[in-house]
């Protein structure tokens, strides 16, 4: 029985998507696959949104594409950082990090 | 990402469509594969790992939408589509669209036309070097009304040696020359000018040189020319040898130094000999034009000053000046137009717009009538989950591709109306030839079209959002836009489009009653059966060859069987030149008679008066035997208005007066002639002096001949008699009276034509735009129409029903453009002669005659529904 995957929070895929690429350049399968594994396969994310979500990131300026060759000798599209881009990951942390505070201090009261 | 990505990223997403969404399929594709090994590395069969992984994906094509989408390229295509659908509706509608781009057309080309005629006349830089700093020198005399006086050659000098604010000073000054030599001799306009003179403007010849200083030592150099491309090109088949070669003018021989190019503005000429400018001649003899350059830090005002400054001193250094004679310095853009062609072309420009104006307001209206169906398909896509904002971005689409449509069209009738409007405008508009479409013209065009084509969608589109979208589904009629508030929308666009036409149309009939109060005025002079042309003679003719020549010639024409009456003068009625004298009685002063009189002088042969049908109010006409001696006493007949002038009250024959201000040279009144307003009828009378043609050497030699029958046709037989005295010499301008009387006032028809055709375009928009309201209006009130006739109203009742529901509006637009044109006539005022501005008359006739207009408009539909039997009528549905 797999583990039930949760619905990522809403505006959660950008800080993941780019916590990912903070690593190195990654292509959006492994992307997709990082986050699952790195979860412990609670976080699914919906490739729908994924590459959608790479796009904006790109013309935001946060990464940018490039093809290169993937681990078995295709032809894959890489998704790299930009400077911009790990700004915008500190940021980003740093929303997720006051959000998760401010739920978790209502779950406690509650 | 730096912005050099981004624009090519952009670039791509517009040139390389194809290439991007290849690559798009490539990630998904490789994604897929990925997936699938993954799953078959978790167990699963090669063919359920591949479902799993599409389903897990998700449908390929709505992520793809998506991801082009977040790409940011999905307008683009949006915009595509909306172009696509806006085309196809406007195939669709094959009647809406050719009346919409008729209009628009007809408003844009107006527009475009005169914007391209303003753009070369008056956006373009004049073709001289830095021509800010170029400046035009008269001499005024300003208490005489003359500010803008040509100049005598020693105040030129004056002016050139001591004003230190000029750089540069050029003087032109002009005459005819007989060009002979290959073929036929050539009557030309020869421009004489300092050696500077194209230095200061700038002017680079096309071959060749300009002049320099030593060209104008004949002696020593020999006599040299510059020709103009046109004379280059016409007469000597833009020979590339030219340079150096020799021409033959008033049997003289010139050596060619260059070729100066066109479109020199007024000082253009057909060529040019140089001039060395004297100071010991007439100061009072003014013939010379001034232009100078500003030094680099001086502003005109400084200039201004020092001239001013100047002309004071002259007056206390030279005796027997005018004291009113001074100096005034004009920027050179008024060289480009005149103040008074600078109005008529924003006139010019106005008018097109309000014309394009009524256009887009008619076209808002056809809209509105068509919005029922359009209403239906919107609500429709709304219904079917299409976004406002995008059924907005469809809508400024369609407005925009229908105006840009037009725009292109409108680019056809404006060059199509250039042609036109270069062919009719009588050659007072300075390089008119060299209006074009170009690139700013192009430019103002298409943002012309946007505007009138998305100014006339707005009004519609904002109809149909705030119509209440929910009920157009529901309702089963067809008639939403036929509502209360739809309605007066388009009564108020009727009626403004009414009142703007009025305003176009009391300009025009306050233009058209200009010029018929020009026409009417009496010249003073018969012109009907006269030809006048002109014979130069060459300076081998001594002065009694000449006179001898010139009588000869004269007795021969005379002997023609169609010649009634044929003589000579030194410069003929309604001319371009002019030749002037300062006249005074015998034995005063300026100082004495308190300023002196100026008066166009005259010789003549006899039979002068007779022929231009002038009578003697006094006293008799020169007796042209005892005109020999020109240091004697001379023989004058003056105009009526000068006598007066002269002796108020009294007879002045057999008084003297000083001709040329001079003691020297008297003038015996022998008789008083009937006054000739000769400047053209625009002027007043003018004062005259006429003396005997024998006392002077005056070339060309004009003649007037009064013909029976068309008056040209005498012009052959007069050429062989010409031919027989010297084949060296030819006849030239030839024009008759009534061309030239006509011709003084062609800039006045040109400015009325035109103005005429926009208020008629107007008005046959505005009626239009009214019919096809009442039209609609009446078509969706036919049931109720019916009903009323069917209870018994008289066809009469009926028709004053639907007439006053399209001539309300109507005439409070004619009463608000009544106001408004009483407003902005005062534009006009200075182009009107004879009328005020505010011509009750004009403008009664104006409103009365577009209210008739209108009635009809409103009658005609009317009167076909009333065919429609009441019957039919209630059938419908």
């Amino acid at each position: 029985m797999p583990k039930t995957r949760s619905d990522l929070l809403h505006g959660t895929l950008d800080l993941l998507i780019l916590q990912s690429l903070a690593d190195g350049p990654m292509h959006g399968w492994a992307i997709s696959r990082h986050i699952r594994d790195i979860s412990d396969d609670v976080l699914g994310v919906n490739q729908g949104s994924l590459y959608p979500a790479l796009y904006r990131l790109e013309k935001r300026g946060w990464v940018t594409a490039s093809w290169g060759i993937s681990e078995k000798g295709r032809r894959a599209k890489f998704y790299s950082m930009e400077p911009a881009g790990s700004e915008r990951l500190a940021v980003e942390e740093e929303h997720w990090r006051a959000f998760y505070l401010a739920v978790n201090r209502v779950l406690r009261i509650a | 990402m730096n912005w050099h990505r981004r624009v090519i990223r952009f670039a791509r997403m517009i040139f390389d469509k194809e290439g991007v969404e290849a690559e798009m399929d490539e990630e998904m594709r490789f994604h897929i594969e990925w997936e699938t090994q993954a799953n078959v590395r978790a167990g699963m069969s090669p063919t359920e790992a591949r479902r799993v992984a599409l389903r897990d994906f998700g449908g390929v094509e709505r992520f793809k939408e998506q991801g082009r989408s977040e790409r940011g390229g999905r307008w683009l295509d949006d915009l595509q589509r909306d172009v696509r659908r806006a085309l196809r509706g406007m195939k669709n509608s094959p009647g809406f669209t050719l009346i919409a781009l008729t209009m628009l057309a007809l408003g844009i080309g107006a527009n475009t036309a005169i914007f391209s005629v303003i753009d070369a006349v008056l956006i373009q830089p004049l073709p001289f070097e830095d021509p800010g700093r170029l400046v035009q020198v008269y001499e005024s005399h300003q208490e005489r009304g003359w500010d803008r006086f040509s100049f005598s050659q020693p105040n030129a000098v004056d002016v050139r040696d001591r004003v230190e604010s000029f750089v540069g000073v050029g003087v032109i000054g002009g005459r005819s020359a007989t060009i002979t030599g290959d073929g036929t001799p050539q009557q030309i306009s020869l421009g004489t000018v300092t050696p500077g003179f194209f230095g200061v403007l700038g002017v680079t010849p096309l071959a060749g040189r300009t002049f320099l200083d030593e060209d104008v030592d004949a002696e020593q150099a020999g006599r040299v020319v510059l020709l103009s491309e046109d004379l280059w090109v016409d007469r000597f088949g833009s020979d590339p040898r030219i340079v150096g070669s020799s021409v033959s003018l008033d049997a003289e021989t010139y050596v060619v130094v260059g070729v100066l190019p066109r479109d020199l503005l007024w000082f253009g000429r057909d060529a040019w000999e140089p001039l060395v400018l004297r100071s010991d001649i007439n100061r009072s003899d003014h013939r010379w034009r001034m232009v100078a350059r500003l030094r680099n830090d001086v502003g005109l005002p400084a200039a201004q000053a020092e001239v001013d400054d100047l002309a004071v001193r002259m007056q206390e250094e030279y005796g027997g000046l005018d004291d009113d004679m001074g100096f005034l310095i004009d920027p050179s853009e008024t060289w480009a137009a005149t103040d008074e062609l600078r109005r008529s072309l924003w006139l010019f420009m106005g008018s097109a717009g309000l014309l394009l104006l009524i256009a887009c307001m008619n076209l808002a209206n056809l809209q509105l009538a068509r919005l029922d169906g359009r209403l239906k398909q919107v609500t429709l896509s709304l219904a079917l989950g299409a976004g406002r904002g995008r059924i907005m971005r469809q809508l400024f689409t369609e407005s925009a591709v229908l105006g840009l449509t037009g725009g292109l069209l409108g680019i056809v009738v404006a060059r199509v109306g250039l042609a036109g409007l270069v062919a009719l405008e009588p050659g007072s508009v300075p390089r008119m030839a060299g209006v074009t479409v170009n690139g700013s013209v192009l430019a103002f065009a298409v943002v012309v079209s946007l505007t009138a084509g998305i100014g006339a969608g707005l009004l519609p589109a904002y109809r149909m959002f705030s119509a209440n979208i929910g009920n157009a589904l529901r309702e089963s009629g067809t008639k939403t836009s036929g509502g209360r508030t739809g309605r007066r929308v388009q009564n108020w666009l009727v009626g403004i489009e009414t009142g703007l036409s009025l305003v176009l149309l009391v300009g025009a009939g306050l233009l058209i009653r200009s010029l018929a109060e020009v026409q009417s005025v009496d010249n003073g002079f018969e012109t009907e059966g006269r030809v006048t042309y002109e014979v130069p003679l060459p300076d081998s003719y001594g002065f009694d060859e000449a006179r001898a020549f010139r009588n000869e010639f004269l007795e021969r024409v005379r002997g023609l069987p169609a010649v009634v009456a044929a003589s000579a003068v030194s410069q003929r009625p309604v001319a371009s030149g002019n030749t002037v004298m300062g006249i005074l009685p015998e034995g005063e002063t300026a100082e004495t008679f308190g300023g002196n009189y100026s008066a166009n002088w005259r010789g003549i042969s006899d039979d002068y008066f007779a022929t231009l049908g002038l009578s003697l109010v006094r006293g008799r006409d020169i007796d042209h035997a005892t005109a020999d001696d020109p240091e004697g006493v001379w023989e004058i007949v003056i105009s009526e208005r000068l006598a007066e002038a002269l002796w108020p009250g009294e007879d002045a024959v057999g008084r003297q007066a000083a001709l040329w201000n001079s003691p020297e040279r008297i003038g015996q009144v022998v008789g008083v002639v009937e006054d000739m307003r000769e400047r053209g009828p625009e002027a007043g009378a003018t004062l005259a002096v006429y003396f005997s043609y024998d006392i002077t050497m005056w070339s060309p030699i004009n003649f007037v001949v009064q013909t029976r029958g068309e008056p040209t046709a005498v012009v052959p037989e007069v050429r062989r008699v010409l031919a027989e005295l010297d084949p060296n010499v030819p006849v030239s301008r030839v024009l008759t009276l009534d061309d030239a009387v006509e011709g003084s006032t062609a800039s006045r028809r040109f400015t009325m034509t035109l103005l005429g055709l926009f208020a008629g375009l107007a008005l046959i928009l505005a009626l239009a735009g009214l019919y096809g309201v009442i039209t609609q209006s009446v078509g969706q009130r036919a049931k109720e129409l019916g009903v009323r006739m069917a209870l018994g109203a008289s066809s009469s009742e009926v028709i004053r029903l639907v007439m006053r529901q399209g001539l309300r509006p109507a005439l409070l637009g004619i009463v608000a453009g009544l106001v408004a044109t009483l407003w902005i006539s005062r534009m006009v005022s200075a182009l009107l002669y004879g009328v005020s501005a505010t011509d009750p008359i004009t403008y009664l006739g104006v409103g009365v005659l577009l209210g008739l207009a209108a009635a009809a408009a409103c009658w005609i539909p009317a009167r076909a529904t009333l065919r429609m039997e009441a019957s039919s009528v209630l059938r419908e549905e």
